[in-house]
This record gives structure tokens, C-alpha cells and sequence, in this order.
């Protein structure tokens, strides 16, 4: 008698607690999978979003939509305006941003809206276009599929073939609020109306756009940071004189497996000095000219520690003139050197600007393919 | 329908102290300790979790003069009629506030989670079912519930691990950087998280192998250190300082970090399934109340009771009370009074009882 009361009442009360209440049918709502920021030629700023289309009867298959806001709350009421469904921005893939907009100003306070809401989520790819992400948008599709779902792989394949850096919403604001380092994030541009990735740009604590570097060099940066994938591809231009050949042919190839990173960090005369020591595990993939590797077993090693010595210096002297440090030297120096580092917190760029560097690689290959 | 004699075993005793331990403040405690101590906020916890350990000791040793009775039955005798009755009913509050407080933090986190556009009644509605239904067939089933929230739950030790890999270890050096003053300034606020071992109180009665009973917290109370300091450490060095001085729940902001080419907002279901541990938290106090006031009015009222106090929670949450502000602030009580009453009292408790006893001997031998 009682159960049956209990279970009477359990019934009546699941009635009221249906979650049919704010059903949304797919083919009504548009799911925002891109999302565009960027300045026009006013100087004003417009957001660009691109959903899929489910419906059958229409040819393209995505949806771009276009306009000016000045916040991206407003934005998303404007896109409503613009859409036949509700507009959905819980799933956005990727977050294009104009170089125009981030050499004027940073983005962190537009996107204010996204990491406020628990509904979002954080793992969106940022990206820099080099030019206006209005191109992109362009771009042609028509043997790819939906453009959301295209960039967003492009950006993922990349990175897991250890070229670029790719950060998600949440490590991109994590490294733009942290003093002890400054933002990184892929590039792209487009080229003939293909979109291409084109390698990484840097960003200024402050969020603006400063410099970026090329997609030959990029591994190279990555690999001086302890953050790494299963396998970095590098490919070095021998300078050399050791290696008698034609300019053209004087190329090697490794693919870095493994990375060892012992840093020193001192103080000398009230600068930073920081020695690295970086132990490159990494396999020979490339050499396009001749050496006599039997007779000069430490010859080739020797060469290839010598570039990289040489391509990690010119990296590190153009993050050092630019005052921005994407490797993350103030954690060690945050880590090591934390009564100095106290007194320096808030103006590291230019302390990293003038701090010495050194660094020593070692090269151990573990295997050199089926020729030697 | 229950043995009247029921008797907790080791396991039973160990798992409803510690997932009373888990609960709201684990969501919190790392944002909480990093506003005070900055990264070295995880040697607090330890430091937290000694205290708490010698304060369980005391309660024990204060217990094990009589071995059958709880703390409320001993109120009266050590106290007096009048103050025994007035301590008894500041526990019966206590104990009520703390599960009050964990209802409602409940349905709040499932609220901005998960299910930001139901109304909060419908949420609490649902909540209070399981609730009613566990606490009514009182400690049995409320031991059974513990062990198997925790075997269902296990799964979400290895999933915060997972956030582990690239993490930023040098984060946490160096150790003690601004000296021992701020941690030691920020122990204070681990309390919450170590609240529950006060538990024994009433349960060491009901223990079976009474000799283990020190064990049993000690375990209890290290596992909950554990979990605290996993938690702690993993959010330092995947969160940014940013992050954790402004974010209100990181250890769910941690959680969201983990993706799965399958599963994109693992924290969904993780928050869904935490309701259980936050259950696990809210039934031990209400019953404690519960008890308590049986004890207020020497005849089981728990019948009577129960649907009240659950039907007032529901009706709490027509008013506005469950918001933002009132979460912070609230947690703040609980965490002041959970140090009076956990804390201070116990140690109050064992010097009273000391001396109490002393003297009863001296007359016994006088008369």
C-alpha cells in the first residue's frame, strides 16, 4: 500500500520534470562550428560565423554569415536576425582572428562571453589569419566539405605532424595571462583561394600581434620547448664548410623523437643567464649530399649540432629583439631565481630582452634508415 | 526491517567518514587556497590533514570510556541537563546547516553545469527522492550507500590523472617561496574539505571492531588528503595563475581539460555522477541531525522529521537563496563554524572529559 503510494507520487512527479521543454530539432538550429574576428576597412569590428546545413535540398552545404558588432554577445543576436533556426555557439571548432584586429587590439576581452558560459567549450582552436579572414571564408570548398569541419582538421593534422603549436581556447588565454610567457598560436593565409597554414605567429603579453615565424622554422621553436609530440620534423640548410657540395643539395632532414632539456639559470651581473643543454634524440631521414659517414662517424653529428646550435640562436635572438618569450624562459627563471624573479614580474619582456643565452645540442641518432 | 543491533564493519566505517569528507569542498579548494598561499596552497593540506587526524584521535580517545554511547548520549551526563541540551541542540543545528548547505550547493552546481534553464525546484524535487529514501532506513543503509558510491565513483581518480600530462611542474617550484607565514595562514580553509571525521562521534558506537576504530579515521582521512592534493597539484600545474584566482570551480575547469575523440564535455557527466558524492555528503548530516534530535526528545522523531526538513529545502529554493553571492558566503559560515564544531570542540570535548572523570574518581574514592 505504501510503496504504491510512493510510486504513485514518483510518476506523478516525473510529468513535471520532462526535459522536452527546450527541444531543439538539428535541421532548425544553426550550429556556429567557425567564428571570425576581425577589423574592416573602417576600421570596424566584424564577426563572421559559419554553420553547417543540414537540409538536402540546398547545394552548399555551409552557411557564412556576416556582421558588424561591437561585442560578441551583440553579434550573436545579429546572427540570429540572420538565421532561419537558433544560432548555437556551445560547438564552435575554430576562432579565426584577423592579423588587422590583433595588431590593433587583443581579443581577450571578445571572447569574454565564451569562457564565461559553462555550456561552452574551451577546446576551439585559435587561429591568426595573415590577411583578412574574410578570405577565408571565401575560400573554395567545393572538394573539401564544410568549412568549419576543413579548418578545423587542417589545424589538428598539422599539429600532429609536430609543425605548428596549437593551442585551445583555454591554454590560449592561460598563456596570455601568464607573466612568465607570451602567446603562440598557428597562422594562416590564403593563397589562390586555398586556405594553407603557414606557421606561427607570436603575440605580445599585451595580446597584439609582433612577428611570426615560417612553417620551416616553427619545429624548430618546438622543439626547443619542452612541449613535444611523438615526432618533430626538422629540415636544416648545412652552412657548413666541412660539407663540399653545391648550395642547393646541401640539405638534411631529421625527425626529432625525444628531447632531453637540463636549463641552468643564473644571474649574472643582475641579468638572467640561462644555459641550455638539449639532448635531441632523432632519426636521419633526409641527406641529399654525399658523406663518407664510414670513415667520419662523428662527422655528420657534428655538422648537424653545429646548425642547429646556430638556427636555435637566431630563433632565440628574434624572440629577444622582439621582447617576447614564446619558449617559457620566466618559468624557469619564476622557478629557480625567485627572489630575483619578485623583483623583475612585471617587466620580464625586457629583462628577457637583455638576459644571456646559451645553448649547447646533442645530437644522438638512433637510426639512419637502410643506408648510411 | 533492519536489525535493530546493526553494527558497522571496517570498510563501512572507512567509506562513510571519507566520501562524507569528499563533497563540496574538493569543486573549490584549490582556487580557495591559491588566493591565500599561491602555488604552495598543497602544503596546507598536509598540514591540514594533521590536525584533522589528532583532532580524530581525541574524539576516539574521548569515546573510548564509553564505548556504547554516542556523543549525544554523553552530552547530558558530562554537561549537565541544561548546558548537555543546549550543546546538543548547536550540534543538532550544525549538523543540519552543514547538510542544508550541501543540498543546495547541489542543486546550485547542477543549475550553471548542467542544467542552467530548469527550474531549481524540479532539480531539488528530484534530489530529495534518493535523499528520503536513504536516510529513512537510517545507518544501515546510509553504510551501504557509502561503499557503493565509492566503488561507483573509483573511475574518477584515473580521469583527473589523465590531466596530468602536459602539465607545467616547474609551477610549483620553489616550494615555500613567500616562507611558511601564508601557508600556514591558509591552512584554516582546508577544514572544509576535512569536515566529515566528526562523523565518528556517533558512529564509533556502532563500530564493530572497535579497536580499529583510530585506523579507520587515520585511512579515511589520508585517502581524503590524497584526493585533496592530487586535486590541488594537478590544477597548479595545468591552470594558469589567472584562471585559478579567478575561476570559481577549478577543479571542473580541470575536468573540462580531458578530451576524448569521443567525448568532447567529459565534465557533463562527470558533474552529473559527483551529485551521488554530494548525496553522500548531505544524507550522513541530516542524519546526524536526525539522531540528534531523538536524542533531544528521548523518542524517534525521525519519522516525523525527515519529510519536514525536505520539504523545507524544496521551499528554500522558491526564494532566490541559491545564487552566486550567497554560495561564497554561506561556505564561509559552514567552514567557521564546521572549525568550532569539528575542530575546536572536540579538543574542548577530550580536556572536559579528562578532568570530568578525574574528579568522578576522586569522589568515588572520597565517598
Amino acid at each position: 500500500m505504501k510503496n504504491k503510494f510512493i510510486l504513485t507520487i514518483v510518476l506523478i512527479l516525473t510529468l513535471f520534470v520532462s526535459g522536452c521543454g527546450d527541444q531543439m530539432y538539428l535541421e532548425k538550429s544553426d550550429i556556429i562550428l567557425l567564428l571570425g574576428i576581425d577589423l574592416d576597412d573602417k576600421n570596424q569590428v566584424t564577426f563572421y560565423a559559419s554553420t553547417p546545413v543540414f537540409n538536402t535540398e540546398v547545394k552548399k552545404n555551409y552557411h557564412v554569415m556576416k556582421v558588424k558588432a561591437k561585442s560578441l554577445r551583440e553579434a550573436r543576436y545579429q546572427f540570429d536576425a540572420l538565421s532561419q533556426g537558433s544560432v548555437v555557439k556551445g560547438k564552435i571548432q575554430t576562432i579565426l582572428i584577423g592579423k588587422k584586429f590583433l595588431q590593433d587590439r587583443s581579443v581577450m576581452p571578445y571572447l569574454d562571453v565564451i569562457l564565461r558560459d559553462p555550456k561552452d567549450d574551451l577546446s576551439s582552436r585559435v587561429v591568426m589569419i595573415d590577411g583578412p579572414v574574410e578570405d577565408i571564408l571565401d575560400a573554395n570548398m567545393e572538394d573539401k566539405g564544410r568549412l568549419g569541419v576543413v579548418i578545423r582538421n587542417m589545424i589538428d593534422d598539422t599539429f600532429k605532424s609536430g609543425t605548428i603549436h596549437n593551442p585551445n581556447l583555454q591554454q590560449f588565454v592561460a598563456q596570455q595571462f601568464d607573466k612568465r610567457f607570451s602567446p603562440m598560436i598557428p597562422a594562416m593565409k590564403v593563397i589562390h583561394k586555398e586556405p594553407k597554414i603557414a606557421g606561427i605567429s607570436f603575440l605580445s603579453h599585451e595580446g597584439l600581434y609582433v612577428t611570426s615565424i615560417h612553417l620551416s622554422e616553427s619545429p624548430l621553436l618546438l622543439s626547443l620547448q619542452k612541449f613535444y609530440l611523438e615526432k618533430i620534423p626538422i629540415s636544416l640548410y648545412i652552412s657548413s664548410n666541412k660539407v663540399q657540395e653545391k648550395k642547393e643539395l646541401r640539405r638534411i632532414s631529421i625527425a626529432i623523437k625525444d628531447i632531453q632539456r637540463k636549463v641552468k639559470t643564473t644571474i649574472v651581473n643582475g641579468h638572467f643567464q640561462f644555459d641550455i643543454e638539449l639532448t635531441l634524440h632523432a632519426d636521419l631521414v633526409e641527406r641529399m649530399f654525399y658523406l663518407d659517414a664510414a670513415k667520419h662517424p662523428q662527422l655528420l653529428k657534428r655538422i648537424i649540432e653545429e646548425q642547429l646550435d646556430h638556427e636555435y640562436k637566431k630563433i632565440i635572438q628574434k624572440t629577444q629583439k622582439n621582447k617576447i618569450d614564446p619558449i617559457g624562459f620566466g618559468v624557469y627563471a619564476r622557478a629557480k631565481q625567485y627572489d630575483h624573479w619578485k623583483k623583475i614580474e612585471d617587466k620580464w619582456f625586457d629583462e628577457y630582452a637583455k638576459a644571456k643565452i646559451n645553448i649547447s645540442t646533442k645530437l644522438v641518432i638512433i637510426n639512419t634508415g637502410v643506408s648510411h | 526491517m533492519f536489525n535493530k543491533k546493526f553494527s558497522l564493519s571496517f570498510s563501512q566505517y572507512v567509506f562513510l567518514i571519507y566520501k562524507t569528507q569528499i563533497g563540496v569542498g574538493v569543486l573549490t579548494l584549490p582556487h580557495d587556497l591559491f588566493v591565500i598561499s599561491g602555488s604552495d596552497g598543497w602544503i596546507a593540506i598536509i598540514i591540514g590533514w594533521m590536525i584533522s587526524t589528532i583532532v580524530s584521535f581525541l574524539i576516539i580517545n574521548t569515546l573510548e570510556k564509553n564505548p556504547d554511547e554516542t556523543l549525544f548520549d554523553l552530552l547530558p551526563r558530562y554537561f549537565g541537563k541544561w548546558l548537555g541540551k543546549i550543546i546538543l541542540v548547536c550540534w543538532i543545528l550544525y549538523a543540519l546547516f552543514a547538510a542544508s548547505y550541501s543540498f543546495m550547493y547541489t542543486v546550485y552546481l547542477i543549475k550553471v553545469w548542467v542544467l542552467p534553464n530548469t527550474n531549481p525546484v524540479l532539480i531539488g524535487l528530484l534530489f530529495i527522492i534518493p535523499i528520503y529514501q536513504i536516510t529513512r532506513l537510517g545507518l544501515p543503509m546510509i553504510s551501504r550507500y557509502a561503499e557503493f558510491t565509492f566503488l561507483i565513483t573509483i573511475w574518477m581518480y584515473p580521469i583527473i590523472l589523465i590531466t596530468a600530462q602536459e602539465g607545467i611542474w616547474l609551477n610549483l617550484m620553489p616550494i615555500a617561496r613567500d616562507g611558511f607565514l601564508p601557508i600556514l595562514k591558509s591552512t584554516p580553509v582546508t577544514a572544509l574539505s576535512f569536515l566529515g571525521f566528526e562523523m565518528a562521534f556517533v558512529l564509533y558506537p556502532r563500530l564493530q571492531n572497535k579497536k580499529k576504530a583510530f585506523k579507520g579515521i587515520l585511512l579515511a582521512n589520508t585517502m581524503t588528503a590524497i584526493v585533496l592534493i592530487m586535486v590541488t597539484v594537478l590544477s597548479y600545474i595545468r591552470l594558469s595563475e589567472t584562471e585559478l584566482a579567478f575561476a570559481v570551480w577549478p577543479t571542473l575547469d580541470l575536468i573540462k581539460l580531458v578530451h576524448f575523440p569521443f567525448l568532447e564535455r567529459l565534465e557533463i557527466i562527470f558533474i552529473s555522477a559527483y551529485i551521488i558524492i554530494l548525496f553522500m555528503s548531505v544524507i550522513p548530516y541530516l542524519h546526524m541531525a536526525l539522531i540528534g534530535s531523538s536524542n533531544l526528545f528521548q523518542r524517534s522523531i525521525k519519522k516525523p522529521l525527515l519529510p519536514v526538513i525536505l520539504t523545507i529545502w524544496v521551499g528554500g529554493l522558491f526564494f532566490p537563496i541559491i545564487g552566486f553571492q550567497p554560495v561564497i558566503s554561506i561556505k564561509k559560515m559552514l567552514s567557521t563554524s564546521g572549525l568550532i564544531f569539528a575542530f575546536l570542540f572536540p579538543v574542548v570535548f577530550w580536556i572536559y572529559s579528562k578532568v570530568f572523570l578525574a574528579i568522578c574518581k576522586k569522589g568515588q574514592v572520597k565517598g
